[in-house]
């Protein structure tokens, strides 16, 4: 969509789920006047509630969500493989469903739209609360569409999310499946790369042996479920590795790739740095590749079992890099009250 | 009155962790990981007769349903398999050790494979299963095949060893050791005509051995249950008294596993050197396989990242560590959280932070008496990278997909694998050790 950065609610558009379709309405301008029932200003409203709702931790209903993946789809299906995105911007990794977790990201990285965001994937699935992380981001994404950058994870697909919990966590929290299947019909539109001023090029995986410059994940038809094989599911997959060139991953997807192959992808595409996450860090964050490669992880203590710090790397209009480490927010009797303590071998 | 109260509740907590245990390896099963076709009649006896042990009806139908649930709810009300479930059950019981471990595939009667415990606990279960059943393995085939050996397993729990061993080792007496409730409840399972898992453990079953059908029935049951070859004996661990109740049951000059799978950790560490110094002191020859969680402490663990793979030159495991750059703060703060977590149940686990490196656990051995040449100590990443051979490895990462590498390596690193004999050395040329 071309709408102004600065000028926050105007671009949300106008889809009242009621009488419009997504597919027919893309721009605000081409939305025919009999679709413009709701005004800017009351979409700003509800989504302005639902935000309000969902900083609670209380999940959306089950219209709403329908209505607002509807809206997210119009978003994300004008956005590209390769989302420019410009400085200074605060680079994020999973979330996993660590819902309180994600609101203290927002006070260590400052307030959205205050502070431009990229997501580098993972919202759902491990965490209790995916339903709610997942459409917070998503309602944030859709109010501030320039301020905040999503991307798919490998955990954004519907076979994963059968695994891992999301599916399960929608189940118990609708009683059907329905949010499920709205949910991962949308995240085939996420964009899966972003490209930070042309030089830090970030994903949530790695790089693929069938991609070697950036304008290949250009050509990718990425609207789909992630596939098994092949360079989408690898730049979801992939992982830096100690050992040169490529090998099998571990993860039964993916490959792993050596410092000789991310020398040779940031020379090609003249990149400073690949930014990415998918994999746990005990700090937070970590170097490889001698620092042409860095993963980023945002979800502290993750599965309320790892004891590992969290990390958000913000990058400056001069380019600088700044990480910022967390410990889990305090939140007196989460989840071990409430909730199921963590498996162990017992 | 009250401390007595809050040491049956500690007490009760820690039975509790017993379950944990089966559904992790019930699930492990159902997934095809392991091939345990007792566990299937086991846990609804234990069902039933676990809900007979609770004396209040409105807090029995509560732990009625808290099973059900923790077994997947694939056991209808009455404790039974679900009817989808049959075609498993009435599978006929062979004995499986000698096929391995992984000879069936996915479990047919379930589509939905995210019932079951994720496949980063199934993994680790697995793991623990295999790691521990092959130093079973070694031990057993270390005698001659008519010399007598025992095997001891101390909070046996619902363990199934015993059903798959005895049949197979005429040479091999088994004898489990627990809190009385729970060698009741596994009385009761055994002896039920409809399951006959008397059967594999030689008991003559005869009709004189009534089931109880209430709670005021279970409470007078016996607790303890006798073969030839198969002994399962109430005792309190904490009080080393129980040697007059084994003593009838024992050879203390015959060859001796003494097996802690997650037992002595809920022990003060007094009570648990005590016990295995008692062990050390009973036995001529004996050897402890200890399996049991390490919380790490901050110095200990800094070089972890390069052995993925080493010991052993044909594995070559990429993703394996190298991206866990530090691992000292996980390394006390894993044990710390899992301190905190347990704690919301009640559990206590006090070796955790005091025996919380592989190096610990070798010393409190040592102290104890034993030979440091004669104790191997491992954490659960070595043996998984070092023990496990490469087409079972192939095979059971074919079995489900396991997205948690970096989760799975480090949960694996706190927990450990002892080896320690005294009297014998137990040969383990398989079998590297990290110290």
């Amino acid at each position: 969509m071309d709408i102004d950065t600065d000028i926050q609610m105007e671009d949300a558009i106008d889809t009242s789920p009621s009488t419009a379709t997504s597919t027919t309405s893309t721009k605000l301008t081409s939305l025919p006047p009999t679709l413009s029932q709701t005004s800017p200003t009351t979409q700003i409203n509800t989504l302005d509630g639902w935000i309000e709702q969902l900083s609670q931790c209380k999940p959306l209903s089950e219209s709403s969500i329908k209505q607002l993946c509807n809206m997210a789809i119009d978003t994300f299906k004008d956005e590209q493989n390769v989302q420019p995105v410009q400085v200074p911007v605060t680079i994020c990794g999973d979330i996993h469903g660590q819902f309180h977790d994600l609101m203290e990201l927002f006070k260590i990285g400052g307030p959205c739209p205050d502070t431009n965001y990229l997501f580098m994937g993972d919202y759902v699935d491990r965490g209790y609360y995916s339903v709610e992380t997942v459409s917070y981001l998503v309602c944030m994404k859709i109010r501030y569409p320039k301020r905040i950058t999503i991307l798919r994870g490998n955990h954004e697909s519907r076979q994963i999310t059968q695994v891992y919990g999301f599916y399960d966590e929608c189940f118990r929290k609708y009683g059907s499946a329905n949010v499920w299947k709205i949910f991962t019909d949308l995240f085939d539109y996420f964009p899966i790369t972003a490209l930070v001023d042309n030089s830090i090029f970030c994903l949530h995986g790695g790089l693929s042996p069938m991609i070697e410059s950036i304008d290949q994940v250009r050509e990718l038809n990425r609207i789909q479920e992630v596939p098994h094989e092949g360079p989408m599911c690898d730049l979801l997959w992939s992982d830096p590795d100690d050992r040169g060139g490529w090998g099998i991953s571990p993860r039964g997807a993916g490959f792993t790739f050596g410092q000789d192959i991310s020398e040779q992808f940031n020379h090609t595409n003249g990149l400073s740095l690949i930014a990415r996450a998918h994999q746990l860090v005990m700090e937070g964050y970590s170097w490889s590749h001698q620092d042409l490669v860095v993963t980023i992880f945002s979800a502290p203590n993750y599965c309320y079992r790892c004891g590992n710090q969290a990390a958000i790397m913000e990058v400056n209009e001069n380019h600088n890099r700044d990480f910022l480490q967390y410990d889990p927010s305090i939140r007196p009797g989460e989840p071990t009250v409430t909730r199921k303590t963590p498996d162990y071998f017992l | 009155m009250a401390l007595n109260s809050y040491l049956d509740d500690q007490d009760s907590a820690i039975r509790s962790t017993d379950f944990d245990a089966l559904s992790c390896r019930l699930s492990t099963h159902l997934k095809g990981y392991i091939f345990d076709p007792y566990i299937e009649l086991l846990i609804p006896n234990l069902i039933n007769y676990k809900t007979l042990s609770v004396e209040s009806q409105f807090k029995s139908l509560a732990v009625r349903r808290n099973l059900k649930k923790q077994f997947f709810g694939l056991f209808d009300i009455t404790g039974k398999l679900d009817s989808t479930n049959a075609t498993t059950a009435q599978r006929s019981i062979t004995n499986t050790y000698q096929q391995g471990t992984l000879q069936r595939g996915q479990h047919p009667t379930l589509s939905r494979p995210q019932v079951l415990k994720s496949p980063v606990i199934n993994r680790g279960t697995w793991l623990r299963t295999y790691s521990i059943d092959l130093i079973v393995k070694q031990f057993i085939d270390q005698s001659e095949i008519d010399e007598p050996i025992q095997i001891i397993s101390l909070g046996s729990g619902n363990d199934t060893r015993a059903f798959n061993l005895l049949p197979q080792y005429p040479n091999l007496t088994y004898i489990e050791l627990d809190f009385e409730e729970t060698c009741k409840i596994k009385r009761c399972a055994i002896l039920n005509p409809s399951t006959k898992l008397y059967e594999p453990l030689s008991i003559d079953h005869t009709s004189e051995d009534t089931l109880p059908q209430n709670h005021e029935q279970f409470r007078q049951i016996p607790a303890e249950l006798h073969s030839s070859r198969y002994h399962l004996i109430p005792v309190d661990l904490r009080d080393l008294s129980f040697k007059e109740q084994i003593t009838p049951y024992m050879d203390f000059t015959r060859k001796t596993l003494v097996l802690s799978e997650c037992c002595i950790c809920y022990l003060s560490t007094d009570k648990s050197n005590e016990l295995l110094a008692f062990f050390k002191q009973i036995l001529e020859k004996g050897v402890f396989l200890i399996y049991e969680p390490i919380g790490g402490s901050d110095d200990s663990m800094q070089n972890e990242s390069v052995y993925a793979g080493n010991g052993n030159g044909s594995f070559d495991h990429p993703g394996g560590s190298s991206n866990i750059s530090n691992q000292s703060r996980a390394s006390s703060s894993y044990g710390e959280i899992m301190l905190r977590n347990l704690s919301t149940r009640s559990i206590d686990m006090p070796s955790l932070l005091s025996y919380g490196t592989i190096a610990s656990q070798k010393q409190r051995l040592i102290e104890i008496g034993l030979d440091a040449n004669h104790i191997g100590v491992s954490d659960l990443k070595f043996v998984y990278f070092n023990w496990v051979q490469q087409e079972i490895l192939e095979k059971v990462t074919k079995l489900e997909f396991l997205d948690e590498i970096e989760e799975l390596n480090l949960i694996n690193l706190h927990y450990c694998l002892i080896v320690a004999s005294w009297g014998f050395k137990l040969q383990s040329k398989f079998t590297p050790y990290q110290i």
